[in-house]
């Protein structure tokens, strides 16, 4: 078989014609990287209103009044940090949060130490997260606030939604696995081969470098080796830079995850797959999803590789609420938050979403609609389910998706 | 040594009038060691104290003084005598019986090399490129391991053996790790074989491409595709797997040694620390409940 004749030739007089360009790039490319440029991320104003041990439960400032009455929770995942969704000041779901009136509050999980590796999902979800709702409860004198979680973030909300169904009016679950007897996801597969329990008795908690090279490695031709490139090709372009830069803070500012959650999360829900299931138990007590009977907004993204649709699109048939809608954006992990087509579509869907359901508390139609009394702490317990306020039958959107993703963006 | 040779040194190894002459010469050396300081200050019921370097040499001079004087009896001096004949026969024991030893060592070592080359052979390393690095570790763990696992004595045994053991895990993670970034070089291998396969296509359908970028889009495509393909692979999955298991084993290795090393230092070690951090969890959880039950009464 002839070797293929490569035209070098070709190839050379075209390098030799862009020798001018390239030198005059690399001109540029000295001012850019030399120059002053603006990195910062999560840059949007807050304020600090409640902290227990590494975590803390951040308030965003709303410049007008607040067109929501129910105040929404996000819930990051314990792997990186919450700071993706206020990357950029032109690219920021806070932001797109609070312009739409949504009186936002975000956990910090911090940064986890030794000292937290005995900590469980349970101290989690029962622990950290039940303080920090029950805190914006007082705080609003409300029985029941808004609550949406990011991947494993978006489990643990699940989690909570099922223990705590009388404390979340609403939920909105963003790439959040539930379903993990899967192999569409390279993660998926690995996590069943990992030995966790050997890693947390070793490390006691899991390195965030030892996670990121696993991300890494999950596609190194892209997130290795292309998207190095893409920067040296755009390293003449100021806001490029500046955004890869941001990107690259946010990916490498990685907290260790504690050891005991870590073994329990890999355990349980990887390589048992419990939670789908409602066999998982936290406390002691067991989680099941049919005790989710608030309205559901389920998202998730058609190419995302760490946590695939497989993985996330079962939660609405699981659950007991009628109210549930999966939508399915044709963009990657990461993609759904800081894509700028995403920009337009996700914040507004979420706060259309909850606009619709933002009515007043009310009890059962048979005692007459009346606001349910609520003390601060305790009044929320026992109380029984309220009416759902809108309860349609459950429906699946494929409406909402864009067109393919070009490219993955990092994760 | 003839008759009259042993009739004027009868049996001895040493002249009589020298054995008699250093016999002299320990008991005037015996004399002018010096009395103990108390004595000169008159007589006193306690027992003065003695300078203990005095009353070592005097001990030394004794026993020469004894030595000589045991040399002077012929019988004595006769069985000495003897046992310095013997003392050439016995080195030369000691020695043949270590050139043996290492004889025999280096023997093992010619052995276990000659294996190397067999397993090499048996692992068909027409193959090289997938097994070799099985092959090394595999080597090292049948000819190489054992030795860091030769039973350690005496008092330091134990920190021995750790040592000992944290060799041997780095050496196994070593071989490990190489195992597994063998893998990940395989889709760059297998990628440049089928670059050149895509670009004959090309040629074919004259499409071949004139921008060095437009080959670069096309390898990266091809690679990440090479990259999924060996990540959903059983192999690479058993690989990853024995990697963390092996560094896994390396750390444990290397925190029990350093915790050896912590123990001479004034600081708590890892083991305390995590001790008492569970401790404080489950207070903590338990305060908790406490408080909740509280509220709820």
């Amino acid at each position: 078989m002839d070797q293929p004749k490569i035209p070098l030739d070709l190839i050379l007089a075209s390098l030799a014609e862009d020798t001018e360009k390239a030198q005059a790039r690399v001109t540029k490319v000295s001012e850019v990287l030399l120059s002053e440029l603006s990195t910062e991320i999560a840059s949007t104003p807050y304020d600090v209103v409640y902290e227990e041990d590494r975590v803390r439960l951040k308030h965003y400032r709303l410049e007008g009044e607040a067109r929501l009455k129910t105040p929404l929770l996000v819930v990051y995942a314990l792997i990186n940090r919450e700071t993706m969704l206020d990357l950029q000041p032109d690219r920021s779901v806070v932001k797109n949060f609070l312009r739409d009136g949504i009186d936002l509050y975000m956990v910090d999980w911090g940064y986890p130490s030794r000292k937290d590796r005995f900590l469980t999902i349970d101290d989690h979800v029962n622990g950290y997260l039940d303080h920090a709702v029950d805190f914006i409860r007082r705080k609003h004198n409300l029985p029941r606030i808004n609550l949406m979680g990011i991947c494993m973030g978006g489990s643990f909300c699940v989690m909570y939604a099922a223990l705590h169904a009388e404390k979340v009016k609403n939920l909105i679950t963003t790439v959040t696995p539930t379903h993990f007897d899967t192999d569409t996801g390279l993660l998926h597969i690995w996590m069943k081969a990992l030995d966790a329990d050997r890693i947390v008795d070793t490390f006691g908690n899991i390195p965030a470098d030892l996670m990121n090279l696993g991300f890494l490695l999950l596609n190194p031709a892209r997130l290795m080796i292309d998207k190095y490139v893409g920067f040296l090709e755009n390293a003449d372009n100021k806001p490029f830079v500046e955004n890869f830069v941001r990107m690259e803070k946010w990916i490498f500012d990685s907290p260790d995850v504690p050891g005991e959650t870590f073994r329990q999360f890999i355990n349980d829900c990887y390589k048992k797959n419990l939670l789908i299931q409602s066999k998982m138990k936290l406390g002691g007590k067991r989680v099941d999803l049919k005790k989710i009977t608030m309205p559901l907004l389920n998202f998730y993204g058609m190419y995302d590789h760490l946590v695939p649709p497989a993985a996330c699109e079962q939660l609405t048939r699981h659950v007991g609420s009628r109210d549930t809608e999966d939508v399915n954006l044709d963009t990657g992990h990461i993609g759904i938050y800081v894509s700028s087509k995403s920009q337009r579509e996700f914040a507004p869907k979420i706060a259309r979403w909850l606009m619709e359901r933002d009515e007043p508390d009310v009890r059962p139609a048979s005692k007459g609609a009346a606001i349910v009394k609520f003390t601060p702490g305790k009044a929320a317990r026992g109380k029984g389910r309220p009416a759902p306020a809108r309860p349609p039958k459950k429906k699946r959107l494929q409406s909402e998706r864009l067109r393919p993703a070009k490219r993955a963006v990092n994760k | 040594m003839d008759e009259t040779q042993q009739g004027q040194a009868p049996d001895g190894l040493f002249p009589p009038d020298w054995i008699k002459a250093g016999a002299d010469l320990w008991t005037s050396l015996l004399k002018m060691v010096p009395p103990p300081t108390g004595t000169a200050a008159g007589p006193s019921t306690q027992k003065p104290p003695r300078n203990r370097s005095l009353e070592s040499m005097e001990t030394a001079l004794k026993m020469w003084q004894s030595l000589s004087t045991t040399m002077s009896d012929p019988a004595a001096a006769s069985a000495a005598s003897k046992s310095l004949d013997a003392l050439p026969d016995l080195f030369l024991k000691v020695a043949e019986a270590s050139w043996d030893t290492c004889f025999q060592i280096q023997k093992v070592n010619i052995e276990k090399a000659g294996k190397i080359g067999r397993k090499v052979e048996a692992y068909h390393f027409e193959n090289l490129d997938q097994e070799f690095f099985k092959t090394l570790k595999d080597i090292y763990e049948k000819e190489i391991r054992q030795f860091f696992y030769i039973p350690q004595l005496g008092l330091t045994r134990f920190y021995q053996e750790r040592m000992n053991l944290l060799f041997d895990k780095l050496a196994l993670l070593k071989a490990t790790s190489a195992e597994f970034f063998s893998l990940l070089n395989l889709p760059f291998e297998q990628t440049a074989k089928v670059m050149q396969q895509e670009v004959e296509k090309l040629a074919q359908q004259g499409k071949v491409p004139k921008q060095a970028k437009e080959y670069y889009n096309l390898w990266v495509k091809i690679l990440e595709g090479h990259f999924m393909t060996l990540f959903k692979s059983p192999e690479y999955n058993q690989a990853l797997g024995e990697m963390f298991n092996q560094l896994s084993e390396f750390i444990i290795a290397k925190n029990e040694v350093v915790q050896d090393i912590l123990q001479l230092l004034p600081v708590p070690t890892h083991k305390e620390v995590d001790a008492l951090y569970r401790d404080l969890h489950q207070l903590k959880k338990r305060v908790r409940e406490l408080e909740r039950q509280l509220n709820t009464d």
